[in-house]
This record gives C-alpha cells, structure tokens and sequence, in this order.
C-alpha cells in the first residue's frame, strides 16, 4: 500500500542518481559487495589465475574420474611440448629417461642372450662333433654344466662375477654374477680377497693403492681396482682386454660418486646399497672367440652337395636320353602306337599293341636301361603296316616249307610249291585276313601235280626196242622197263591226291617189212608183253592199256625212222583234271 | 641387513677354529690358517627383528701381535679373545694380545672367551683371576668347543653390543 502509493506520488524522472543511488545500497547493500568483490575476481586476470589454480588439481581429478577428456586435451599438448623440448634441448629428456632405459635395455638384453644360450645349447647340444664330445668328456670330468665348458672354450673373456667391497672391512656391498657362472658363497669370498690383498700388501709392503691389481691362475683372474672407500674385483675367465680394466675404473668412480654419502657413513648396514648389483651388471660382459678356422665341414658339406647335384644331373640327363630312345624305338617298331609315355614319377606307356608285335621288353632291350620298373599299359589293337600283315596272314595261313609269302599294297603273293589241300583253304581265308584283299597265288606250283608232271614226262618220253618179229624184251630193255616202275606209283599216287582222273596207254609197233597185219599183231603182243611185265611188278591193270598200231605209215612225220627205231613200245599218258579245271597238258 | 666384521684371535691351539666350526658355514679349508694367515666364515643371525651376517676372520694362532698380521683387525666390528682354560700361559698371551690391538687400532668391543670349559678339573687358570679381570670390566665368556656349549652367546653378545651401540 505505501509502495504503491510512493510510486503514484512520486515521478522516477524527478529523483536525483544519486538518491537511486542511496536506495540501492540501502536495499542490495550486502549483495553489491559480494557482486564488486566477484567481478573483481572474475575480471581480474592475475585474480582469476589464483583462484583456478587454487582448485585446478581438483577439478582435474574430479574430471578424470568422470572420463578422458582430460587425458584427450592434453594428449596432444604434451606431444608437442615433448616434441619441443627434445628438438631444443634432449638432455633433459635423456636424463629423465635414463634410469628406465638402462635397466629395461638390460633386461632386454638380458633375455635376449638367455634365450640365444638356450638355443645356442640345443644346438651345440645336438651336434655330434669331435669338438662338442671332447667338450662333453671335459663336462662330465670336472663336473660342470656342459653349457659352461662350451663357454669357458668358445669366449675369448667373459667376466663371471663382480664384487664391490667395503675397503676398510672387506664387507660385501654388492654383487653380480653371469648366467651360469660358478659361484661361491660372495661374502667369504669378498672376505678372502680383502685378507689376500691385505696379505699381499703386508708381506712385500706396498700401499693398498699400489697393492694387488690382478689375481691371475691359469685361465681364471681376478681383476682389482681400488677407490678411497671401495673395491671392485671382477672374476674373469680367460684375457680380459684393457678395455675392460677402463670399464671396471669407470663403474667404481660412478658408485663412488652416486654412493659418497652412504659408503662414507658405512657401518655395515648395506641397505642403502641394495641397487648395486644393476650397477655391476654393466661388467658382466663376454666376448666369443672368431674362429678364423677353415670352416672344412662347410666345404666337405658343399663338395659334397655339388658331387651329387652333377651326379644327379648326368644320371637324370642319361635316364632322360635313355627314356628318349626306348620311347624312340617303340614308336618306330612296327605293330606298336605310344600315346603316352611319361617319366615324372614312375616310367608308363601308355598306346596300343598288335598282338603279332614283338615283346615291348625285347624291343627296348638294345637301350640297355632297366626295364623292370617300365608300367606297361598297352591295349591290343590290329596294325596295318604290311610286316604285321605278313605276320598275320603267315599265323593264319601257316604256309608249308617251300612257299614264300610276299605283300604288295593289300595283295598277297604266294609261291613255291605247296599242297593243293593248303592252296584251297588259303584262297579261301586269304581274304578274310585284316589287311589282304586278294591271294595271288600264281606262283605256285600244286605239290601233287608237279609229281604228277615228271612222272607222265618219264613214260611219255620212255621208249622200249625189240628184236625185228619178236616180242620179247632183251636184258637191257627189261632193265629200262623196271626203271619206268616208280613213275607208275608216283602217278598213281599224285594222281590221287590231285584228284585227277588218268590212264597210260601202251602202245606198240612195228617195222614195215612184213604184212600189215601181221605188224598189227605183233605190235599189239610187244604192248601186250609190257602190259603183263608192269602188272606183274604192281602196277594197277585198269589203268593200264595195251594197244598195237602195227608199222608206221611210209608217209608221215616217222616215215623216215630207221626200222630198229620203229619195233619199240611207248606210253601215252592220258589225264583228266578232276576238280581243278587246269587241263592236262 | 647388518654386516659385521669380527676377528678370532688368541694364542696358538687354543681352540679358536674349533669354536668358528662349531658356529659357522664354511668354505674355506683350515690350510688358510698356514698360508694366508686368517680363514674367513660366515654366519647369518637374527637379533630381535634385525637381520646380521657375520663375517668371522679366524686369524691364525700366534703368542704375539706382531706375528700377528694387524691388517686383518682393520674395520672390525669387535673381537674374541680365545684363551685355553687348560693352560694359563694362553691367558696371558691373550691379554697381551689384546694390549697390541687397542694400541693399534684403538679401543673395540671384545669379549674375553676362555675354551674347554668341558675339561673344569684340568683349568689352570683360577676363579680369582677370572673375577679379578671381570672387576676390570672384561666381558668374559666360558665356553666348549667339544660341546658346544656358550659359543653361540659370545657372537651374539658382541653382535648385539654393535647394535645397541650404533642404536644409541
């Protein structure tokens, strides 16, 4: 009500800023200096830095357990920066990271060359040489691992233990020993080096500077340096370079630097020297022995390789040549077709064979190769080539001695004498032969009838002479009757067998003297007489017949023969073909 | 870990390797003793909850200091001072022994151990003279090699000295 009423009353433009002013501060006086003192610190740069700073790691933290978006923004800053301050100066960078890459380049290469032991223990492990038995008789002899004694020859040095000592008590302070290595208790032994050195000293007075540098028994030493508070022995197997003694000089003057205050105050608490042994370590080093040897085995190995590579191209070369000329041989050789012949793995042929071909094995046989191992996969097949025609028709035909197949394109010749029983049965098989059309069989002379022939030439030229009237047969013409007796029997015979129908006749005559008849009748008694005499000696009657022609007329082809000539017998031989249709000549 | 350097020494045969051999391990063999002069054993004690290696110098048995290699004393945390019960001669070389020592290298904690305690009846030295040296503070200990008998106590109290003192 009395806002209201001041506000009717009183018009806004007729107050002065400064009354309003006054209001203000009368009403919002606590919120404007809270507001002042806000944008004070809010406009104010250096102010507002303050207060974020004051609660940045906080709001960071709170921010980071919500999510990466921290991690994400500031990724790429410290990317940069990094980046930056390595191009500007690295050896911040490398001192930072130092301490975590020597250890982890250490363990690295630690298991790096324990794994290459391992490997390089199988391997010596395995082999089998005069070098790697002796080695293993060493082993076994003076009870080491086999490992060790292929160490103790393969390195030229290797630094198998390291002690650092408390000058002044002889206490151990650290130790390092190599994988493998032998080792006895370090703490005695830290102990006995100091009372030796201290013997040493003593015994020929020089000062502990000056004193032992080097224990040395045969391939073992044990290598000394002395600082003002340590000593760090190294127990080193074989010759150790220069470069060694420099290493062992360096890593005593870094622990002496890096561990002043704790050796100075030494009491023999060693907890303050826990992390020695990783600065030993670095003095654990090794170099293996180079073999300049001749690697002979090597050679031996590839002579070897190369012996046999020549061996096995000559003989593959000869086997392929080999396997060429049988291939060769087989394609040429008649009754043969190779389709396939291979000899990647085992040696095949693959084609057709006639069954009159030669064996396959005997074909290949003047190579000289082994055949054995030849798979044969030949199908039967009929060759055409006139030598296997042949072949055929002589299995087929099976001539008798005496006739001589011939082929000329698909004609097959015969000659020679031959039986007419084979004659017939060839024409009639001949052509049922593959490869032979037609039997030319001109050329050969039918067996029986050949006989046949002579035997009829014989008594066709045969001629028997008698006394003038008589019709008896003197001695000598008895004798050349009794030869003409076989070519009966021949006759008879072939006659049979060529199945020809014959008869001889016998016929007689006479001189002219005397009366025609008379000539008649006695030349009918001289056939007669031969007639009886041949009958007698076997041969058969039907076929033969006696017949006289009496004299010979005065005019005619004989009419000049002297009349001795004219009391004579002859024999005509008549013959009918049977079956065969040739006629008799 | 605590180490400690402690040294055996004492007249000749009077039993102070016996006495480390009952106590210690070892690796070493006695013909240290001959050569170098001093065998070296070890022994792992706990005391309380502090763990401590002790390293025993066996010095080789001489009647005189100056045979008596003082290099080998350097840097021990104390000594025992071995003596034969069975002949007193050993005593006395064992206190002037000990005169040596503290000339050379100053006052140490020692303990004054007197051996064979197992043979009583053949001690030639007397109880008067044991307690007129423990009147003079000496911290003395009778012990047996043969048995065994005391010889862990005397490591262990002079062990145990070094740790208070470096304690306190």
């Amino acid at each position: 009500m009395s806002l209201a009423h001041t506000r009717a009353k009183s018009d806004p433009a007729s107050k002065s800023p400064s009354e309003w002013q006054r209001l203000r501060s009368l009403l919002l006086g606590a919120e404007q200096a809270s507001l002042q003192a806000l944008a004070a610190k809010v406009g104010n740069r250096d102010n507002l830095a303050r207060s974020v700073a004051s609660v940045l790691a906080e709001a960071t933290a709170i921010r980071a357990r919500q999510d990466d978006g921290i991690t994400r923004a500031l990724a790429p800053i410290i990317n940069d920066g990094l980046q930056r301050s390595v191009r500007e100066n690295p050896q911040p960078v490398v001192d930072a990271l130092y301490p975590i890459m020597g250890p982890a380049i250490r363990r690295s290469i630690a298991e790096a060359l324990a794994d290459m032991m391992q490997a390089f223990n199988r391997a010596v492990e395995q082999s089998l040489s005069p070098r790697a038995l002796k080695w293993r008789l060493d082993a076994w002899r003076t009870g080491q691992p086999y490992a060790q004694v292929v160490l103790l020859n393969t390195l030229v040095y290797r630094v198998e233990q390291v002690f650092l000592i408390h000058r002044e008590t002889g206490l151990l302070l650290g130790h390092a020993q190599a994988e493998h290595a032998v080792v006895q208790d370090p703490d005695m032994v830290s102990g006995m080096l100091t009372a030796i050195r201290d013997f040493v000293g003593d015994s020929f007075h020089v000062s502990q500077e000056d004193g032992v540098e080097a224990i040395r028994l045969g391939e073992l030493s044990v290598q000394v340096r002395v600082g003002p508070k340590a000593v760090l022995a190294a127990v080193v197997r074989g010759n150790a370079p220069q470069s060694l003694r420099a290493r062992l000089s360096e890593t005593l003057e870094h622990i002496h630097q890096s561990y002043a205050v704790a050796l100075g105050r030494f009491d023999g608490d060693t907890a303050a020297f826990s992390n020695i042994p990783g600065d030993l370590e670095p003095c654990l080093v090794a170099q293996a022995r180079e073999h300049a040897r001749r690697p002979w085995r090597a050679y031996v190995g590839i002579a070897l390789l190369v012996a046999g590579s020549a061996w096995w191209v000559i003989e593959h070369h000869e086997a392929a040549a080999r396997w060429s000329a049988i291939v060769t041989l087989l394609e040429r050789e008649p009754g043969f077709v190779v389709v396939e012949a291979g000899s990647d793995n085992a040696h095949i042929v693959r084609g057709l064979r006639d069954p009159l071909a030669r064996d396959p094995r005997t074909v290949i046989e003047t190579v000289g190769a082994r055949v054995d191992d030849i798979v044969w996969d030949l199908k039967p097949y009929l060759s055409m080539e006139s030598s296997l025609v042949l072949a055929r028709a002589r299995l087929q035909l099976k001539p008798p001695d005496g006739v001589t197949l011939r082929l000329e394109g698909s004609t097959l010749s015969a000659s020679g004498i031959a039986p007419e029983a084979w004659l017939r049965e060839a024409r009639r098989r001949a052509p049922l032969i593959a490869g032979i059309s037609t039997l030319d069989d001109r050329a050969i002379e039918v067996k029986d009838r050949a006989s046949l022939n002579r035997a009829r030439q014989t008594l066709n030229e045969a001629a028997l002479y008698f006394e003038p009237a008589s019709d008896s047969l003197s001695d000598s013409q008895l004798a050349k009757l009794n030869a003409l007796v076989p070519s009966l029997f021949v006759l008879r015979d072939a006659a049979a067998a060529a199945q020809i129908a014959y008869s001889v006749d016998i016929v007689g005559r006479a001189d002219a003297p005397g009366s025609s008849e008379f000539n008649l009748r006695l030349s009918q008694s001289r056939a007669e007489a031969v007639r009886r005499y041949l009958l007698a000696h076997g041969a058969p009657a039907t076929l033969l017949h006696a017949r006289g022609i009496g004299a010979i007329d005065a005019v005619g082809p004989q009419a000049n023969e002297a009349d001795d000539a004219q009391r004579r017998v002859n024999f005509e031989v008549i013959a009918a073909s049977a079956e065969t249709g040739d006629p008799a000549p | 870990m605590i180490h400690l350097k402690l040294c055996m020494v004492g007249a000749f045969a009077v039993g102070k390797s016996s006495l480390v051999q009952r106590y210690v391990q070892s690796m070493f063999s006695e013909k240290y003793h001959t050569t170098v002069g001093v065998k070296i054993d070890k022994k792992d004690i706990a005391l309380g909850a502090t763990a401590v290696r002790l390293v025993i110098w066996d010095l080789a048995g001489e009647d005189h200091f100056s045979a008596l290699r003082p290099t080998f004393m350097r840097g021990a945390a104390g000594y025992l001072l071995v003596a034969d019960g069975t002949r007193g001669h050993t005593l006395d070389a064992a206190l002037d022994l000990n005169r040596q020592i503290e000339a050379s290298q100053g006052p140490l904690p020692f303990v004054l151990v007197l051996n064979k305690e197992d043979r009583l009846d053949e001690w030639e030295i007397t109880a008067p003279r044991i307690e007129a040296l423990e009147r003079r503070g000496m911290k003395m200990f009778r012990c047996s090699a043969k048995s065994g008998a005391g010889v862990e106590l005397m490591f262990e109290h002079l062990a145990a000295g070094n740790l208070k003192e470096r304690a306190s």
